[in-house]
């Protein structure tokens, strides 16, 4: 298809006059001119304090939840403390030891304990018994006791051994 | 530091030789004795003439394995008992504000601390159930909105607080007298909504359930469940709380929802609560029966066996009182003779009506003023003065007397094999110039 000169050249001109008007009509020369926004409604109004504040809530969930998670993080961290045996003094019996008690708990409450042979060894029924511990018999039951007893026995001796314990 | 280990190992080998040792017939600490206690204390000990017979100075007497400090963001150095269960002891000396700060909350768990509950806190569901009439199935937000809510400022103790005092010593957490704290708790009275559900004729026990895994993370296997008479959970202020201090719960202390039992063992305020139902017969959880929670009635020889059939649940906890204001170990400037004190004593459901300290191994006593508790079960605030002759070393000894005349006792009483109710009186180790 061809174009007439005439037409091409009012082509040409209109072409010229829309770059005319983007080089000149820069916005802010139009911003004064631009006819004013109308005033929002009152439902736009609800619906812009809506958003914001869905926003807020939107960012207090997130910082909720992160401070939730690093929360969780602390605990988990201060809960499983990396041990192994050697948390224990060394002995016949302390790897089973470990492996038995750590199934549950950590160290600490065994370090701090300082029992009587027969108190530790009532301590493993207790243990089965409050505590669902798989039952811990025989030859097995005597390597943990004995380990137990020979490195935490009584740090607080009583004032006089008492006269009606053997 | 080899005189004190000899110390030490000369009272923890045999008491009687060691006194025989330290001590003259007339229980007067003598000569190179005197000195090498004093040497080992790195002072003077004024009152030695009236230390009494067989007690190792409080400065020595150090509990089983010096513990770490808790080092978690949020709670304060508290003494780290044990990692899993997570267990910690809040100084004596952090004991000092009126309302205890969330960080200076001592912690005590059986199980694992659950995943923190990721929804909506006022859409944790909370049942009662078992003899009602109407079993509830109520959201936190229904029970805030249906309930009278009530903030109340009230003490919960670990059963076994003080336990380390016994001899010989007991299985479980060797407590010192730390295992103690008093918040300002928000939330409704659990007697609301067990009226609510209609409590049936038969109503007469109550058991309690959390969130919280067994420590195994076995879920076949329970972590700790409690329950009291039902007479306790219709007192006034035993609540069923959403708020701690004014804000939700931290975690690690039950959020977003827990009991409040104050005055009895702590095991009794359930945490991350879930459920309570109402039993005909005491509940038989974990916790519950054998010597789990409860004391002879009879007492029995200290370091006896026993299955703890004839002993009694634990109900009120014993009167207590603490000096907070200084701490175990404190060095004062020489000169020093008048020291201010200030502390709190608390006596579970009763009140304290008396504190009097002594800085001459209970030889002589001088009362201390005794606040009123702004609500029941809350603890009340003590302070005065007391008058030291000399320099050196001086134990700070502090003991409270309950509503009904008891009083604590030098050495703790009623042995039983976990170690519960023990309230020897407190012993803080000062030393001047």
């Amino acid at each position: 298809m061809s174009l007439l000169p005439l037409e091409k050249a009012a082509l040409g001109a209109i072409c010229a006059l829309g770059l005319l008007v983007l080089a000149t009509d820069i916005p802010s020369r139009r911003a004064p001119h631009a006819p004013a926004a109308p005033p929002p409604t009152p439902m736009a109004l609800a619906t812009a304090a809506a958003e914001a504040r869905a926003a807020a809530g939107r960012e207090e969930a997130a910082r909720a939840t992160a401070a939730a998670r690093a929360e969780e993080a602390r605990l988990a961290a201060v809960q499983n403390p990396p041990e192994t045996a050697e948390a224990l003094p060394p002995g016949h019996g302390r790897e089973e030891v470990f492996a038995r008690c750590t199934a549950c708990h950590s160290t600490a409450i065994i370090r701090r304990s300082g029992l009587q042979p027969a108190a530790w060894d009532e301590l493993m029924d207790w243990m089965t018994e409050k505590h669902g511990m798989p039952p811990l018999e025989g030859p097995d039951r005597a390597l943990v006791v004995d380990y137990l007893a020979r490195s935490f026995p009584p740090r607080r001796a009583p004032r006089a051994a008492n006269p009606f314990l053997n | 530091m080899a005189r004190e280990r000899a110390l030490h190992e000369l009272y923890a080998e045999d008491p009687e030789r060691a006194d025989a040792l330290a001590f003259g017939r007339r229980g007067a600490l003598k000569g190179p004795a005197l000195a090498a206690m004093g040497a080992a204390l790195g002072a003077t000990i004024p009152f030695s003439a009236k230390m009494p017979a067989g007690l190792l100075p409080a400065a020595l007497a150090q509990p089983a394995g010096a513990a770490p400090l808790l080092r978690m963001d949020g709670k304060a150095p508290l003494l780290l008992l044990g990692e899993r269960p997570l267990v910690a002891e809040t100084p004596e000396a952090m004991l000092d504000d009126d309302v205890t700060p969330v960080d200076k909350f001592f912690v005590r768990n059986n199980g694992q601390v659950p995943e923190r509950f990721a929804g909506d806190p006022k859409s944790w569901r909370f049942r009662l159930d078992g003899e009602v009439d109407t079993p509830l199935d109520l959201t936190l937000g229904e029970m805030e909105s249906r309930f009278e809510v009530v903030t109340l400022r009230l003490q919960m103790e670990c059963g076994g607080n003080g336990r380390s005092a016994f001899v010989p010593e007991t299985r479980g957490n060797q407590w010192g007298n730390g295992a103690i704290s008093h918040g300002e708790w928000t939330g409704v009275r659990l007697r609301d909504v067990i009226r609510a559900a209609g409590p049936r004729e038969g109503a007469r026990f109550t058991a309690h359930f959390g969130a919280d895994p067994h420590l195994s993370g076995d879920t076949s296997r329970q972590a700790i469940n409690r329950g009291m008479p039902v007479a306790k959970a219709m007192e006034d202020t035993t609540l069923i709380a959403f708020r701690l201090n004014g804000q939700p719960i931290p975690q690690l202390h039950g959020y977003p929802l827990r009991m409040v039992t104050p005055g009895w063992p702590g095991s009794l305020s359930q945490k991350w609560l879930t459920r309570v139902m109402l039993r005909a017969t005491p509940h038989d959880g974990p916790g519950m029966g054998g010597t789990s929670y409860r004391l002879p009635v009879r007492p029995i020889v200290p370091g006896s066996s026993t299955n703890g059939a004839d002993f009694q649940d634990m109900t009120s906890m014993p009167v207590r009182g603490l000096l907070t204001s200084i701490a175990h170990g404190t060095r004062m400037p020489a000169g020093t003779r008048q020291i201010p004190l200030r502390g709190q004593a608390w006596a579970g459901d009763r009140t304290v009506r008396a504190v009097d300290v002594s800085t001459d191994f209970g030889a002589s006593w001088t009362a201390m003023q005794v606040g009123a508790p702004p609500n029941r079960h809350a603890w009340q605030r003590w302070q005065g003065t007391v008058a030291l002759p000399s320099d050196g070393y001086f134990e700070i000894w502090t003991r409270a007397t309950d509503s009904e005349g008891r009083m604590q006792p030098h050495a703790a009483a009623n042995w039983n094999p976990q170690g519960y109710g023990a309230n020897a009186m407190a012993r803080t180790a000062i030393l001047v110039g």
